[in-house]
């Protein structure tokens, strides 16, 4: 199935009439919308889920705004809100309109062909259920947040491998064998003796029953409180988001990053300067050693074609000193005088062979000094241009430091010290409440074992008593009915938990960013493994990236298998396959570049049909951008263009970055200033 | 006589299909009462016509 085109009328924050053709080549599979956080993202895709469902997805807020608000203002008792889809399925054409009038219930109408052929009513439902059952839209029409914690809990994991499979309505049938059978049981108990063998064990059996059906409806209890409260944690993360709290924070790390890299920029122009200072002390010293050195050369050399050494030539000079009592330079020198002594000792010197060496090391000292001359000549050549560069930088660092200054002083931070307490208080409950679930899941599974030992011996006994035989027959019946189902359904989720694991392990193989492999416990949840040395897996330390990268993995292979599904001759126990479009809201929450990249390549290699994604600019330019350009995937783009209010205004002008998108080297403006006091979003189509 | 496993597939085929009636909205009501009919209703049959076999 394929979504070919929506259009929306004054639906949430879109006024007037937009549409949006999908793309449904199948060679480019990706329809991209490109809009900013609070733009309408979330309620493009709540436009198609209420569009077939009449419903919002999880953790919409106001989820009883259908009509813009702008054309309310305008058209006030006669407005109306009104989404149109149209989705083909092999030859199939269907084309869905739901219209919400103000104070009327929503009516759906649904066609069917290229003429547009009225479907009966009584229809609706069942055309709906064989595009995408209700309980596997979710996982098609995803909302990203939820891939936070999406295989955080067990009972969300085996829902998923369940629905997925098509096994509810199968297991509903077998709860309601169960119950029949348990009712035929306290039949037989009224009928029987008392005091038999029969009736202690049918006893036993009820009690236990009756503790773990209370186990049960407990579970069944807090696992709801618990999805309440996920629903009310989203709502608290999505006002946070909203809030100036990420504007401030952004700025204020700004301010620090600036800070310390003005401080840098000045250290690199304080080393860049006194490497060149460095550089010219070598030369000038080299300067004067070159000359030195080049005198001591010509000396040496002419000594040693007179075959004398710097040894000998002292030698001589201060024997005739000796002898002449007088120096050179005038001297009286007499035997026990200090000069005479002096002399001595440089005689001793001029005697030891390292000084001769020294001496003669000199002309060695030539070569390097023009190698010195060379590096200070190289280090002078650039050293403006590198130094006008680093004071460039520095200007703009001390720029970005100033603009981060100026925009929080003038900006008073949220105060969402409230919802994060009150968020804080939530984890904690809903915690507790998973904690509970998994412990009475372990209590219920204990209860079953001790159930299974003395049904059997109730089942003998049973055969062995006098109850009345129809009865027997009958629950006997029931019994092997029970079972029979049990065994089928096991085998139907045993063939899911393979297919999802092999391929979630499969798609950590091609793209994770480490060597990870995933491992699942016994209820199904998976876990990440790392590997260490010795090529040993242990635990992952589950960042919000890698477990993102797990849920989507884990997303994209339930959506696979309900394709195969669709292929392949289902039983009459499940609910047939489908091959659905893959519809996500912003999957990459706040990861960095490197998770971004492995989600765009899972994405851009999951085998869905059709991919409609919403993206920010945040999480289109990068790896996303690459990715899906370079392989030419994307058939279909749209802008959502966003008309702020005075409000809204100052929060997306303190924001510039995302004031225009680039696509393919041309630049949109996506943000726009509106005067009145009531935002909209419009859509913009791009042309490929 | 009915097979056994004929009649348990019998069950499970008239059961999944109220389910779908129920989810394409072409019946009405709890599915808990409707399953309580339909097994009732094969109860009576065994009661009539079938000998459940031993285990």
């Amino acid at each position: 199935m394929k979504l070919k085109y929506l259009r929306l009328k004054n639906f949430r924050r879109f006024y007037g009439e937009q549409e949006i053709e999908f793309s449904t080549d199948p060679n480019k599979t990706f329809t991209i919308i490109h809009a900013e956080n609070g733009t309408g993202k979330s309620n493009l895709l709540n436009a198609i889920n209420w569009c077939l469902y009449d419903e919002f997805v999880a953790g919409t807020s106001d989820p009883d705004l259908i009509i813009n608000s702008t054309h309310e203002l305008e058209k006030s008792k006669t407005c109306s809100a009104e989404i149109k889809l149209i989705v083909e399925d092999g030859d199939r054409i269907l084309t869905f309109i739901r219209k919400k009038k103000i104070n009327d219930d929503s009516i759906l109408k649904v066609y069917e062909g290229e003429d547009d052929i009225p479907v009966p009513q009584h229809e609706y439902r069942t055309k709906i259920e064989s595009l995408i059952p209700r309980e596997l839209s979710k996982y098609f029409f995803f909302h990203g947040e939820g891939l936070k914690t999406l295989t955080n809990d067990a009972t969300n994991v085996k829902s998923a491998v369940q629905d997925i499979q098509g096994i509810t309505d199968a297991n509903e049938v077998l709860s309601e064998i169960t119950r029949n059978k348990n009712t035929l049981a306290g039949k037989i108990k009224t009928s029987n003796k008392s005091g038999s063998k029969l009736e202690d064990l049918g006893k036993d059996i009820e009690k236990l029953e009756e503790i773990k059906q209370k186990k049960l409806n407990q579970i069944k209890e807090d696992t709801e409180k618990r999805d309440d409260i996920n629903l009310e944690i989203d709502v608290i993360d999505k006002q946070i988001s909203q809030s100036n709290v990420a504007a401030v924070k952004k700025n204020q790390e700004l301010k620090t990053s600036s800070e310390k890299n003005i401080k840098d920029k000045k250290g690199q122009i304080k080393a860049h300067n006194l490497k060149r200072y460095g550089h010219a002390q070598n030369y000038y010293r080299d300067i004067m050693y070159s000359r030195m050195a080049g005198k001591c050369k010509k000396i040496i050399n002419e000594l040693q074609d007179g075959g004398k050494f710097p040894a000998d030539l002292s030698d001589n000079l201060i024997q005739q000193i000796f002898e002449k009592q007088e120096c050179i330079c005038g001297t009286c020198i007499k035997v026990g005088t200090d000069e005479y002594k002096k002399l001595e000792s440089w005689l001793t010197k001029a005697a030891d062979a390292k000084y001769t060496a020294d001496v003669l090391n000199l002309e060695n000292q030539h070569p390097a000094t023009l190698k010195n001359s060379q590096i200070f000549i190289d280090s002078t050549a650039d050293h403006e241009q590198i130094k006008a560069q680093l004071e460039a930088d520095l200007a703009q660092q001390q720029r970005t430091f100033d603009d981060a200054s100026e925009a929080l002083s003038g900006m008073k931070e949220d105060n969402v010290d409230e919802l994060s307490a009150q968020r804080e208080k939530l984890v904690k409950k809903r915690n507790r409440l998973n904690e509970d679930i998994e412990t009475m899941n372990t209590s219920v599974r204990l209860h079953v074992q001790n159930l299974s030992p003395k049904q059997r011996d109730y089942e003998i006994e049973l055969k062995k008593s006098k109850v009345d035989p129809a009865l027997k027959n009958r629950y006997e019946f029931l019994k092997v009915a029970e079972e029979r189902l049990e065994k089928m359904l096991s085998s139907y989720e045993v063939t899911a938990k393979s297919f999802v694991k092999d391929r979630i392990n499969e798609y950590f193989q091609k793209f994770a960013t480490k060597d990870f492999r995933v491992e699942f416990n016994s209820e199904f949840l998976p876990s990440l493994l790392e590997k260490n040395i010795k090529d040993s897996y242990t635990k992952a330390p589950e960042s919000s990236g890698e477990n993102l990268l797990k849920n989507i993995a884990f997303v994209c292979s339930l959506m696979e298998f309900s394709a195969q599904r669709a292929d392949k001759k289902n039983t009459s126990f499940q609910i047939e396959g489908v091959k659905s479009p893959f519809v996500i809201d912003a999957p990459f929450g706040d990861t960095d570049g490197r998770y971004s990249n492995a989600l765009a390549r899972i994405l851009a290699n999951c085998q869905a049909e059709q991919i409609i994604i919403f993206l920010s600019k945040k999480h289109y330019k990068g790896s996303f951008e690459s990715i899906t350009e370079d392989k030419k995937l994307v058939g279909s783009r749209y802008i959502i263009d966003n008309y702020a209010t005075n409000t809204e205004k100052e929060k997306f002008d303190s924001d510039e970055d995302n004031a225009e998108i680039e696509i393919n080297g041309k630049k949109y403006k996506q943000m726009h200033a509106h005067k009145k006091d009531f935002g909209y979003s419009n859509l913009r189509q791009i042309k490929i | 006589m009915n097979n056994f496993r004929d009649i348990v597939d019998e069950l499970f085929t008239d059961l999944m299909d109220i389910k779908k009636m129920l989810r394409g909205e072409k019946i009405r009501g709890s599915f808990q009462n409707q399953a309580r009919k339909e097994i009732d209703k094969h109860l009576n049959n065994i009661d009539k016509d079938t000998q459940v076999p031993k285990n």
